[in-house]
């Protein structure tokens, strides 16, 4: 008798997130599914709830109500400890990079290192090496993040998410306040972990390039509601106010 | 829950609802880092660079704050107690105030001035610029990194700082008794080890790492509480000095009596 293949749980299951800030509603009902080894973009403008949705995926923010699943596990109630083995799973590239003001950039890229347990010199230095060289910026390590441009903080952010080999990335607004020349370059980057790396990605992003470049799935938010899920393809088509003005603001703003 | 205890703290209760939900904040970080303490896992490395930055970096301070208030507090004390013929009178007198409460609460407000406000300015500043979210989100948490390393080593300097604060008040104090107004070195010395006890430095020593308790307590929270920016960061490095101040003054006087009854002072007898 032949077993029915049992599929596995997607990445992340969000079912009817909701969460507010200071009494107002930020997240009205959020549902969607992140599957494994693809990139989901998270569109939207300004104050849609994009990050503070992000910021539900790993536990950095806990549900008014609803739920998240990280591999099948909900985390919306676990204690802050036991979150620990799920957050090393999954590597955050944060707005403005969070680097360590008090650490150099070897320091910073070798601090998850570290935390996660690794007490060989020698393979810590050779892991921030290969970071630093997959991320452009061999030879960096000695530099303090406060002498690094804005393109260089993201790029040692990124080194620095991805060096403890986690298996999904988030990245909070990835080219946001870079010229369009950093913006496109730091996009490659992202397309190339995900292809080198085979990482599970969310992008949280306003940058409609960077979601065609990128999106393998597109959730589209407005005032904290899903307005559009599923591929980019889909979204160009869509009928929904919201996302046509979206569009056509974003093609304005390019000509 | 959480959030609604934050919110009514930051705006929708009335002062004493706020307070008595500020108190439960605190009540709790501090369970927090007990708990924290006993895991394994703390980082010596940084309890020492910590111990380096405020017990080190607080001498100048300490011992300008001990000496000259230890020679102020000589020279009125000589000045009315010479009226009386009671001039090696002097040395007990200041030796008391600077052991019992001098001492420990003028170092500590040195230290929350100095410290606190580093110490709430700096994980403020690492909580606005996401600092504090990177360390959650490498599984670190901000407790284990942040405040534990402080407290270790503010309980490990305390008691020193304000040994030295004493030390120099009574170094002044006797300098300026002895060679300035002339009491005999002897009169003086032999009164001053008669009435100061062990009791007394103890009591300085014990109050002294409670304020240091307090003041590595208040700050942190208020450090990891901050929010609206550089405007928060300013609000949060204020309220740590102005609430740990505060804090010093008023558990002094309930530590004062605790320890008077626990470990009373030798009866004066001049």
């Amino acid at each position: 008798m032949s077993h029915p293949e049992k599929k596995p749980p997607p990445f992340f299951r969000i079912r009817d997130l909701r969460q507010t800030l200071g009494g107002h509603p930020v997240l009205r009902g959020v549902s969607f599914d992140v599957t494994g080894g693809e990139t989901t973009v998270i569109l939207g403008g300004s104050g849609a709830g994009k990050s503070v949705l992000l910021k539900h995926l790993n536990g950095l923010m806990r549900p008014l109500s609803g739920s998240v699943a990280v591999n099948g596990t909900d985390i919306s109630m676990l204690p802050e400890r036991a979150l620990t083995p799920i957050r090393r799973q999954i590597g955050v590239l944060f707005q403005d990079g969070a680097l360590f003001d008090s650490l150099s950039v070897g320091e910073n890229i070798a601090f998850p290192l570290r935390e996660a347990g690794e007490r060989v010199e020698s393979r810590i230095r050779d892991r921030v090496d290969e970071v630093l060289e997959l991320v452009g910026l061999k030879g960096q390590h000695r530099k303090m993040p406060d002498t690094l441009s804005g393109g260089m903080r993201k790029r040692v952010s990124l080194a620095r998410a991805i060096a403890g080999r986690p298996d999904c990335m988030l990245y909070d607004e990835p080219t946001a306040g870079l010229d369009p020349i950093l913006s496109e370059s730091i996009t490659k980057l992202i397309g190339e972990m995900k292809k080198e790396l085979r990482l599970t990605s969310v992008v949280v992003t306003h940058n409609l390039g960077a979601m065609r470049f990128l999106a393998d799935q597109v959730i589209f938010l407005k005032n904290g509601e899903v307005h559009y899920c599923g591929p980019p393809a889909g979204l160009d088509a869509s009928d929904d106010p919201a996302i046509r003005e979206f569009i056509s603001a974003d093609a304005m703003g390019r000509t | 829950m959480r959030k609604t205890a934050e919110y009514l703290a930051g705006r929708g209760a009335a002062p004493a609802m706020r307070l008595l939900i500020y108190l439960g904040q605190l009540a709790r970080l501090g369970l927090e880092i007990i708990g924290s303490i006993g895991k394994p896992g703390i980082r010596w490395r940084l309890v020492l660079s910590q111990i380096i930055l405020i017990g080190i970096g607080s001498q100048l301070v300490v011992i300008i704050t001990g000496a000259f208030t230890g020679a102020v507090f000589a020279a009125q004390a000589y000045f009315k107690f010479n009226e009386l013929g009671l001039g090696s009178a002097t040395g007990p007198v200041v030796s008391i105030a600077m052991c019992r409460e001098l001492g420990p609460v003028l170092a500590a407000l040195m230290v929350a001035g100095r410290m606190g406000a580093s110490m709430a300015a700096e994980i403020g500043t690492m909580r606005v610029t996401e600092q504090v979210d990177a360390l959650r989100a490498m599984g670190v948490p901000p407790i284990d990194y942040l405040v534990v390393p402080r407290v270790l080593a503010i309980l490990v300097s305390m008691p020193i700082l304000v040994g030295e604060t004493i030390v120099f008040g009574m170094l002044a104090s006797e300098l300026l008794t002895v060679q300035l107004f002339g009491v005999p070195a002897v009169w003086y010395e032999t009164q001053l080890m008669t009435h100061t006890g062990v009791p007394d430095v103890l009591t300085g020593l014990v109050k002294g790492t409670c304020f240091g308790g307090l003041i590595v307590l208040i700050s942190c929270h208020q450090g990891l509480v901050t929010s609206e920016g550089a405007v928060g960061v300013g609000r949060a490095t204020t309220r740590a000095v102005v609430y740990s101040s505060l804090a010093i003054l008023v558990s002094n006087l309930f530590l004062s009596l605790l320890l008077n009854l626990l470990l009373p002072t030798v009866t004066m007898d001049l």
